[in-house]
Parts: C-alpha cells; structure tokens; sequence
C-alpha cells in the first residue's frame, strides 16, 4: 500500500538522521560521509542474509556493528588528531568517497552493478519496532552523562577538555553511534527497496541527512524526527521529480543558515511543556551563533 | 608544606615568538599564588601551559612530584587541577546547574553505557533517574558556595556577567581539584565587587583546603589575598616574593609605572 | 621503463596538476580570509565549465572569448555566492560549521539546478586543435594539456603579482591575517571580500573550461572538482604558492598512479592522501596549522 511506503521511507530516514543528529547536533562536528555508514550497513545486511543465509534478526544488529566498526576506521585518526572541525568534515567527505570507490570494486558487493533481488524484510510492523527502539536508545543516550560530555563539548571544546572530558573519546562513542545508527537505516533500506548499489550512497545522501539534521534543529532528536518525516512526505505528496527536490533542499539548508540557523526544534524537545515554552519564547529568542575568540 | 606545583625553566614560543621563557616558581600547597605582570606578559599562556592547553617548548611541569609535561588537559584535570578562562568559557546554551553537573561527572562517574541504555524507561524510576537527581543536588551545593544557588535553572549566557565568572569558578570547583588555577576571575568587576570576590576566593580556599594560583590585575584584591606573587614582564621572570617585598620591588615599580616615573 | 612513457605520463599529470593547482587557488583563496571550506566552489566550476561549452558551441566564439566569458561569468556566480550565502553568517560571526552547511546547501542548490534545467548529458567541447597532440621525445603530448600548463602559470602568476604588490592586494594579505585587525585599519572587508571570491570565481572560470575541454561538461563533476581540497590540504590550507605545488604534486602522482598501477583506484589513492596529510601533517606542505586561540 502507498501510504505504508511513505511512512517505512520516513521511518528509516528518520533513523539515520536521529543517529547523525546524535553526532552534528550533540557533539558539533558535521560529517559529509555518512551514507557511507549507510552503505556499509545495507551491503552488510544483503550480503548476510542473501549470501550467508543469515537471518534478518541477527544481520540487522551486524550491520549496525559493521557500520559503526567501519567509523573507526576514520574516526581513531582524524579525531585523535583533533582536526579542526572543517578538516574533519572535509576528511569525512574524502572517506564517503573512497568507501563508494571500494565498494564498486569488491567482489562480494558485486561491484557497481550491486545487488539485487533482496529479501523484503522491512515491512511496516518490523520498521516500527526498530524505530521505536532506536529512538528510545537515542533519547537515553543523549540525555544521560555520555550525552552531557559530547553537548559539553559542542558548547565549548576547550572547557570542556578542563572539565576532565577526553574530547577523542566522547567524540568516537558519539561517531560509532550514529554509524551504527546509519547502518540500520540503510539495511533496512535494502531490504525496503530490494536492490542495492553503490550509486545509492553518495555524498548527496550524505548531505540530504544533513539537511535533515539541520532543518530539524541541531540539538534536538524530535527535531530531526519531524524534519525526516516532512522530507519524506513533502516530495511524495506533491510528486516532485528528485532533482527539483534536491534544489529546494539546497535552497533550504542556505535558508536555514542565513534567516533561521537553530532550525524547527534548536535545543528544545518536542514535548507539551516544549510548545508552551516554545511559544512563550518565540520572537524574544536569537541565536547570536558566537565564535571561539 | 609540602609543594604543589613546581614549574621549571619553562619556555614556550609561537613561530619564533617567544611568549614565555625560562620561569622557574614553585607553588606550596594550601597558599594562595599570584602570578602579575603587565598585558601580554605571558600569564595566560603559563596557564595554559599547566593546564596542557599549550604544550611547552622547553622546560617542565611538575605537579604533586609527577611530571606532567605534556599531558592532555582532561589527564591533568583529572589529577586534580582546575581552572577557570580570561574570558569566561561557559557552557553557554545550558543551564548554570547543567554546567556544574557536566564538570561534577569527573570526580562522581555514577552510572555506565549499559544502564543509560536499558536503565531508563519512561516513567518507571531507576537507576539512572536516581543518580542524574543526586548529581543535580550534588550541583547545587556548588552554586550555593559561589552564592548563585538562585540562578540554577537559568540558562548561563542569560547570566549578569559577574555571575557568570561565579558560574565558572562552581564548575571549576566541581571537578574537585587540589589547585584552582583562575584567570583574571574579577575582569570587569568595580572594586566594591572584587573586594567581595576576594572575600569569597579566600573563604571557599579555606573551606576546601585548595591551593590557588591566580592572575589578576585589581592590585587590591591581589594584595589582599595572595600569600606570595610571581611577576613577570615580556614572559620573563621579574620578581618573587611576599605582597610587601612585591610592592616595594623597584624593578615591579619601573614596569608597571614606565621609565618616565622612574626619577620621580 | 619506457623513457617517453613515463614522460608522456608527467606531461599530463602537470597539465590535469595545473589545473587543480587553478582550483586550488580558488578555493585556498576563500579559505585563507573566511577561514572555512568553499564546499559551493565546485559547483562554480562545473556552471564554469558549462559557460564555456555554450560559448563555444553555441555562440561559436573561439577558446580564448570562451574563457573570458567563462571567468566572468564564474566571477560573478562565486561574488553572488557569497553575498547570499555566507555574508549574513559573517556579519553575526556564526560559527565555521554554518558556513559549511551553507556552502553544502549552495553546492547541492547549483548541481541540481544544472540537472533540473540542463540535463545530466555529458557536453563535448568542439574541436580546439586541428591536430590534438605533438610529438616531443617520442612522446605524444596532448597540445591543449601544454596550453593549459602554459596559461596556468601564466594566471597564478598574475595572481601572486597582484597579492603581493598592488594596494587591494595588500588589503587581501591583512584581511587574511586577521580580518578584525583589518577593518580596524581602515580595510572595507565586505568589499575585500567580494573581491576575493571574485577573483577565486576568475580562477574557476579558467579550470572549468580547461576541465570541459579535457573531460567535457557535465553536472557530475564534483568527483573532480573536490581534488582542489585535496590539493589545497596537501599545499596547506589557505597557502597560495602550497595550492600551486599541491595541485601539481596531486595531478603527477594521480597520472602515475593511473598509468602504473589502476586507473580505479586514483581517486581511492587522491582521498587516501588526503587523509594522511590531514591526519600526520595538517598545516600541509606550507600552511600554517591555525591552532585555536584560549
């Protein structure tokens, strides 16, 4: 059915933004590179279960792993090298790039050609468990002291190093976070679509997560939550061809920036103690965005 | 008394500019230090030096007998020293109790990666429920030290600056150091204000047998408080000694009050 | 080792290096005075390299009135650019990760744009060169990849001259030391500004059209437009002579790499390396490593 489409396709979206809202909007650092998270996850699931035989069950917790392992790989150097942010993010963009490469040329991805012929296990009741769990870890995780150390250190890096808190290692736990998260979107993607290649995961995907996480508001998790959702649904209400979509989203995230930089959500949650709040604040409220002096 | 920190021969240079060079001061434990000199002396970067913010490009660092030359800011917090900024570094979009909570995790790690995951359902109280609310009453026995008990839930860049300098010396304070390094902590104060601050620098280094090395350059509140300065001019050594032995220092006199005051 | 290959191999290496080394400069341009990543500056050189294949077959102009038109056109995206995009960001002093996603949003904007309207159809430049290559040491050398090492030289020297000895030029230099400090002295910084991105626009004009003619034009360009960061971080970041030597240093090993060990596996070697400098030598070959300041 149409409808249950739409709302699987929100659902998974919904998932990797909110991991890499774990990430952008809670530790501060933007990752131009995360499709290929979601890569390594849907590869990991199809490959399980359409070459292994392994059930869905057991791949889908694989690929979260795998993806989240695979962070390790350019999060151990670049952040223990403590990059500036952009180098991080231009080195996150080079990685999405070179992984997209990789995988045309393995043989067990079947190159550029991908795969096909994928199981079709992310129906809507599966999906929304998943979603629902996701969610629940994230808010835990985000609301707990691990939370606490990465929004430490998106406020002010430096205190927060003098406040005892080892940048590298708050910043990779939040990274393999949102990998893992990135993984499960993208096999449950796999499985949704049924067909997987790697000209599915570029850096425009990357970018549109991105998007995500921004017009939702860095800070929040509901915020990306709605935003996903809206990104989803928007375009296929009004059936607007792909390239136009990604031209509004182009427009948008500079919109963003420039009129409305703390995005739907900013810091707030949506809760009815949030609307009220929200309101009360509305128009009193201005992100002054202030630099390391 | 034992010593605290001991800095020897400590140099520090940016591209060929030398911002520090060759200090060598020792700090006792239990006294209050002050570290003086003119703007862009190099007392900030002696701080940022200790505080591994900066690595040092000749000499060492020696704190409670170990060497902690080098070492990343959040070991050397860890090992028990604390500082505040020149120009405050706050949490700025959390709220005061939020900013003393994120520096009380250092000293009272009370729940792991497990529980913050299976440990905390809605609506049922747990583990980490429990915990995160003794944290927060933990927070605001800080905040009351500093006298902003009443602010807690304010968001801190919504603080009177003063305020905010108090924010920053509770969450210093909350990482349960052995010295408490503060930069400049009555900047922008009128002297009404940094006499009390004095007052209450004094009072919370007795009631916390901490060790205090601060820069500042309200002369008064330095006299007042320090037990032994360090003066330095153009990032060398000019003078140690007791306020009285500072104050009649002429080599002290001459930079501060310039050659043309030197024959009157 | 066949003595004319490997020469063969370093001639075009230097000719796709000296065009990465005009992007580069670019994009090192808008590095050194904003301080943050030009993500959209790709994209001009794709709409760039578009500018000159209409010129050219439509308007039926020759290489040279192709170029000009190209660099103006490409100027004038790159000022506008920064007039819509990061000028507001600028004025708040919005921190280095906005502009990023500004510049993100203006790239993604730009290529769709070009997909939306122009298509995804790979553009063929018209025949420049009667007969395309010479022969020089038993080697056969593409004539356009010596024009282009030829005119590369001949634009960043221009540039460095400019920079280095003209009034504007020093108000770029301070502006890009310290932007406050600046316009305290008396610099207009928007207007320095706008006159960096366009003269970084000039400079994507000049290798968007040298790119169409070697890899026609096309909305997917970004994969080689994005070698001008790799280029410019192994040079060193907002390092001008660094953007040049990195290019070249990018586009001879590439070629070498191409030849000698896989063509597929370039990109993976360009991004590795990327990787590795800003890992082990983020300050690059010749820029200076911007520590934050406490």
């Amino acid at each position: 059915m149409y409808i249950q489409v739409v709302i699987i396709l929100c659902m998974i979206n919904a998932i990797s933004a909110v991991g890499l809202a774990v990430f952008t909007g809670f530790t501060g650092l933007m990752s131009l590179g995360h499709a290929a998270f979601m890569a390594v996850g849907a590869y990991t699931c199809a490959i399980a279960t359409k070459t292994f035989g392994i059930p869905f069950i057991i791949a889908l917790p694989m690929s979260a792993l795998m993806a989240g392992l695979v962070s390790l790989i350019i999060g151990i150097p670049t952040l223990r090298a403590k990059l500036r942010s952009d180098y991080f993010t231009i080195a996150t963009l080079g990685f999405g790039e070179a992984m997209r490469v990789i995988l045309e040329n393995l043989p067990i991805t079947n190159g550029a050609r991908g795969m096909a012929g994928l199981a079709h296990y992310s129906v809507l009741p599966t999906v929304t468990v998943i979603f629902v769990i996701v969610v629940f870890f994230t808010k835990n995780f985000i609301f707990s002291r691990y939370g606490r150390m990465a929004v430490a250190i998106r406020e002010d890096h430096i205190a927060a190093e003098m406040a005892g808190i080892n940048l590298f290692q708050v910043r990779l736990r939040s990274l393999f976070y949102s990998a893992a998260c990135a993984g499960i979107g993208g096999a449950l993607m796999a499985h949704h679509i049924r067909f997987i290649q790697p000209n599915m995961f570029t850096n425009v995907q990357s970018t549109l997560l991105t998007a995500t996480v921004v017009a939702g508001g860095m800070g929040s998790i509901t915020g990306p939550i709605i935003a996903a959702f809206i990104f989803v649904m928007v375009p296929e209400v009004l059936r607007v061809a792909e390239m136009w979509r990604l031209v509004a989203y182009g427009a948008l995230l500079v919109a963003i920036m420039v009129l409305r930089p703390q995005g739907i959500m900013g810091y707030r949650e949506f809760s009815i103690n949030g609307i009220i709040r929200y309101f009360r604040n509305l128009g009193t409220k201005q992100d002054k965005g202030g630099t390391v002096s | 008394m034992s010593i605290s920190l001991e800095i020897k021969n400590l140099s520090k240079s940016f591209g060929g500019i030398v911002a520090v060079e060759d200090l060598t001061f020792n700090i006792k434990s239990g006294e209050v230090m002050g570290i003086i000199g003119p703007n862009g002396a190099g007392k900030t970067t002696v701080f940022n030096l200790i505080t591994g913010v900066y690595q040092p490009t000749k000499g060492q660092i020696i704190y409670k007998g170990k060497d902690i030359t080098g070492h990343q800011p959040d070991e050397i917090v860890k090992l028990g020293i604390a500082r505040t900024f020149q120009n405050v570094r706050l949490f700025k979009n959390l709220s005061a109790m939020e900013n003393v909570v994120t520096a009380l995790d250092l000293k009272n790690p009370m729940y792991n990666l497990a529980s913050t995951f299976f440990l905390n359902w809605p609506f049922i109280p747990g583990k980490v429920k429990r915990c995160e609310k003794e944290l927060r009453e933990k927070a605001l026995h800080f905040l009351d030290l500093v006298g902003i008990a009443d602010h807690a839930q304010k968001q801190a860049n919504a603080l009177p600056y003063g305020l905010q300098r108090k924010l920053e010396i509770a969450r210093a304070l909350a990482l349960e150091p052995e010295l408490l390094l503060l930069d400049e902590p009555a900047a922008g104060m009128n002297p009404e204000e940094s006499m009390e601050l004095s007052r209450l620098i004094k009072e919370i280094q007795q009631k916390l047998n901490l060790t205090v090395f601060l820069i500042e350059h309200h002369m008064d509140l330095v006299m007042e408080i320090c037990d032994h300065l360090y003066v330095i001019n153009f990032g060398r050594e000019l003078a140690e000694g007791n306020p009285e032995e500072i104050q009649a220092n002429p080599a002290v006199l001459k930079a501060y009050l310039g050659e043309g005051r030197k024959g009157a | 080792m066949n003595f004319s290959l490997i020469f063969q191999t370093l001639v075009t290496g230097l000719a796709i290096g000296g065009i990465y080394s005009l992007m580069a400069v670019g994009y090192s341009l808008i590095f050194s005075i904003l301080n943050f990543s030009n993500f959209a500056y790709g994209m001009v050189i794709m709409l760039a390299s578009f500018m000159g294949y209409f010129a050219m077959s439509k308007l039926h102009v020759g290489m040279g009135v192709a170029l000009f038109l190209a660099m103006i056109g490409a100027g004038a995206l790159s000022f506008f650019n920064e007039r819509v995009a990061y000028s507001s960001l600028r004025k708040r002093h919005a921190p280095p990760l906005y502009f990023m996603i500004s510049a993100m949003g203006t790239a993604i904007f730009l290529e769709n744009m070009v997909y939306a309207t122009i298509g995804s159809q790979y553009n063929a430049y018209p025949q420049i060169f009667e007969v395309p290559t010479v022969t020089i040491f038993g080697a056969s050398l593409g004539k356009m990849d010596l024009f282009a090492i030829v005119f590369s030289v001949i634009a960043i020297y221009g540039l460095n001259y400019f920079i280095q000895h003209t009034r504007t030029g020093i108000s770029i230099r301070a502006a890009s030391y310290d932007s406050t400090v600046a316009e305290i002295n008396g610099v207009n910084l928007g207007a320095v500004i706008g006159l960096v991105f366009v003269l970084a626009g000039l400079f994507a004009g000049i290798s968007g059209v040298f790119l169409g003619i070697k890899y026609m034009a096309y909305p997917n360009m970004g994969w080689i437009t994005n070698k001008a960061y790799v280029a410019a971080v192994i040079g060193g970041l907002g390092s001008l002579p660094g953007a040049v030597v990195g290019g070249i240093i990018l586009g001879v090993l590439e070629s070498f790499v191409s030849v000698y060990v896989s063509s597929t596996l370039r990109d993976v070697f360009s991004f590795g390396t990327l990787i590795i400098f800003l890992v082990f030598m983020p300050s690059g070959l010749f820029g200076k490593y911007l520590e934050e300041k406490v």
